[in-house]
């Protein structure tokens, strides 16, 4: 079909509505519509009735971020943090601050959280960085909000411990109420995660032992913190110190609220399930997020993933996360099973309380550091795995076989000749570089070497075996008392 | 980019659990509908937020006694939900009063808001179908072809004031501007066929 530039053809509207002209018919009905004033009403009626032009008017023209042909956006935030941040400083004297408040120099927007933005500043008087956190203008005029924000400061406040943040000041008499606390230089848990993967074993210990070592002292007053996660989780500069910081939702367990609101509140995929589901929860609601933190540290994600909050919340309470080593194997096994215990769906299913979590906890990092001298915690054995006693008896076995070995390689060594001999023990054992190289094929040295050689192999099986069944009649000791004091006694013995 | 199913089939795929896509992208249009229909009962921000992710909670555990078949009653549904829960915040706060005669005059005004409470939502509905599906086009669209979209249709612009200021020719202006349209309406659609009794 040829278009012709001078004549309406309104067949050929719908086409080209569509795209599908050839381009000639295109550029030629274009420049028709150029002079048209009559298809131009035409196309728009063949696009849409008008209605559909006047909600596209009415619903769309107060969309800012629509009204830019920018990048994709995929989940555009309710509001900028930074804009209005900025708006509120007063000007400040030196280039290197973004603006004052209250006199003091704010350097950059360091985070931003749903309660608000934290801010670094410059404390002039001590020569220190600071940390501001300061109430989002939408929500200081909610007195809900606000309240929350000041359980924060008190909650914090009444935990004094080295792995919380402590709270320095509270400030209420400007326009937004805003907390003031150190400034931990190393950043957060998360950006540590985002930029690095897992971390290694000893320091996810380290790291969990040092949080539940956090949550015993905020349990102890009968604050749950509600919102332990990465993003929760500060870094000292080198790394090895961690504090726990925004008691933003914490609630003490005898708070009314508790019970009736059923609200959710928290990061849905480090909470516990009952939290996820809006029931009441207690001091165990943490040992569960502590539990998706530790999985989060070894895999590098949280056990559940959704696109959406709402995917999230049930996933929390329904999918069993894919076992640790799936994901990371220079992860030991042991480590799910530890895991497991915090991230029981059933908070009764769970490690009872804090204390019990820093003991599993500590004894499985003394455990991760030196294996021979701290054995692994009775409760991350492999669960229907034979008793202690069948193992030390399957291990004794092991040791009776090894003379056996080598009597057996004894009586092969006099039925070949002595050089496919000592190539094999040298392919058997290619660790053993100590081999003298005159001593190889047809030497009369030969034999002795081949004899001190498979010597030297068992002595040191025999030795790694007495290694191992002396860790093993260790953890039998711990076994044996396991009943009346559990976990708890396997370090209380070393 | 993602073309969606009809709402018919996005209902049905709700119903699988394992769909997280057809979760996401209920959660999309629905959540800032519901948010923003709790608002106009009165709610404030973080209240309005809690409504509107208590009502997804509702919705992903009661959506397999929703029949699909049905049709039509979606929409009632998802708003009764969204009513019961934005109601039953505010109970609780008069329980445990925070905002005070705020909450009371806010309480008292319910019966009122109620009758228009269907209308209110299908407000709400339209504004997110469009901003949605408006978002989605505007992802995969040229600048230029987005730009005289929305200078034309929604700054309304004349064709011939945007077509100078794009170095564009005016009928180029109308086909961008037609072609968007369609495209946004092409998304629209199997939401309005759904609810059309």
């Amino acid at each position: 079909m040829i278009a012709r530039r001078d004549e309406c053809n309104p067949d050929l509207l719908a086409e080209l509505l569509h795209a599908r002209l050839t381009q000639a018919d295109e550029l030629s009905i274009t420049t028709h519509l150029d002079g048209c004033a009559a298809c131009r009403r035409k196309l728009d009626q063949l696009t849409a009735p008008d209605d559909w032009w006047i909600d596209t008017q009415r619903t769309l023209k107060d969309s800012y971020a629509l009204s830019h042909s920018v990048e994709p956006n995929i989940c555009p935030p309710i509001d900028n943090a930074v804009a209005w941040v900025v708006n509120l400083l007063k000007p400040a004297n030196d280039k290197h601050s973004i603006g004052t408040l209250d006199g003091r120099a704010v350097r950059e927007v360091i985070g931003q959280g749903g309660m608000g933005v934290v801010l670094k500043v410059w404390d002039e008087e001590l020569h220190r960085p600071l940390a501001v956190k300061l109430l989002s203008p939408m929500l200081a005029s909610n007195g809900a909000a606000r309240q929350r924000f000041f359980r924060e400061a008190q909650a914090a406040a009444a935990v004094v411990h080295p792995n919380i943040v402590p709270i320095y000041t509270v400030a209420t008499e400007g326009v937004l109420p805003y907390l003031v606390m150190p400034f931990v230089a190393g950043g957060n848990l998360q950006q540590r995660l985002d930029r690095e993967g897992p971390l290694p074993i000893s320091e996810i210990l380290s790291v969990g032992v040092q949080i539940a070592e956090a949550l015993v002292a905020a349990h102890r007053l009968g604050l749950v913190h509600r919102d332990i996660k990465p993003a929760n989780i500060l870094l000292d500069e080198g790394g090895h110190r961690v504090l726990l910081s925004d008691f933003g939702l914490a609630r003490t367990i005898d708070d009314a609220s508790l019970t009736n609101s059923g609200m959710v509140a928290g990061t849905p995929q480090y909470m516990s399930p009952e939290q996820a589901r809006g029931a009441a929860i207690d001091h165990r609601s943490d040992l569960y997020s502590l539990g998706a933190v530790l999985y989060a540290m070894a895999t590098g994600r949280p056990p559940v993933r959704g696109d959406s909050t709402l995917a999230i919340l049930r996933l929390v309470g329904e999918e069993k996360p894919v076992p640790i080593y799936d994901i990371n194997e220079t992860i030991p096994t042991w480590f799910d099973r530890l895991v497991n215990c915090f991230l029981a769906k059933q908070a009764d299913e769970r490690i009872g309380n804090a204390e019990s979590a820093a003991e599993l906890l500590r004894t499985a990092l003394a455990h991760s550091r030196s294996p021979a001298h701290n054995p692994l915690p009775r409760k991350l054995h492999l669960r229907g795995r034979p008793t202690g006693t069948w193992l030390a008896g399957s291990f004794g076995l092991l040791f009776l076989m090894v003379p056996i070995l080598y009597v057996a390689l004894n009586a092969f060594e006099t039925q070949l000749a002595p050089s496919s001999l000592n190539q094999s023990v040298q392919q058997a054992a290619p660790w053993n570089n100590n081999v003298p190289r005159s001593h190889i094929p047809g030497s009369q040295a030969s034999e002795t070497s081949i004899d001190s050689e498979v010597l030297n192999l068992v002595q040191r099986i025999g030795l790694e075996l007495a290694d191992l069944q002396r860790s093993i009649e260790a953890d039998c000791r711990g076994l044996a008392i396991q009943d009346e004091r559990p976990v708890t006694t396997l370090e209380n013995r070393e | 980019m993602v073309i969606p199913q009809t709402r018919h089939s996005l209902l049905r795929r709700l119903h699988d659990r394992a769909d997280s896509t057809a979760w996401s992208e209920f959660c999309a249009i629905y959540e800032p509908v519901i948010y923003r229909f709790a608002k106009r009962f009165g709610l404030q921000d973080a209240d309005a937020r809690e409504v509107s992710q208590e009502v997804l909670l509702v919705v992903s555990k009661k959506v397999e006694l929703f029949d699909t078949q049905a049709g039509g009653r979606f929409r009632g549904w998802l708003s009764k939900i969204a009513r019961h829960a934005s109601i039953d915040l505010i109970r609780r706060r008069r329980e445990k009063p925070v905002g005070g005669s705020d909450v009371i005059r806010r309480l008292s005004e319910i019966p009122r808001v109620e009758s228009d409470e269907s209308s209110m939502f299908l407000i709400e509905e339209r504004q997110q179908h469009f901003q949605w599906a408006a978002e989605q086009i505007r992802q995969s669209s040229q600048p230029v072809t987005w730009q005289a979209f929305w200078l034309t249709a929604v700054e309304s612009l004349p064709a011939i004031e945007v077509a100078r200021r794009l170095n564009m020719t005016v009928g180029a202006v109308y086909v961008a501007r037609c072609r968007t349209l369609a495209r946004i309406k092409n998304l629209i659609d199997p939401f309005i066929d759904e609810e059309a009794p």
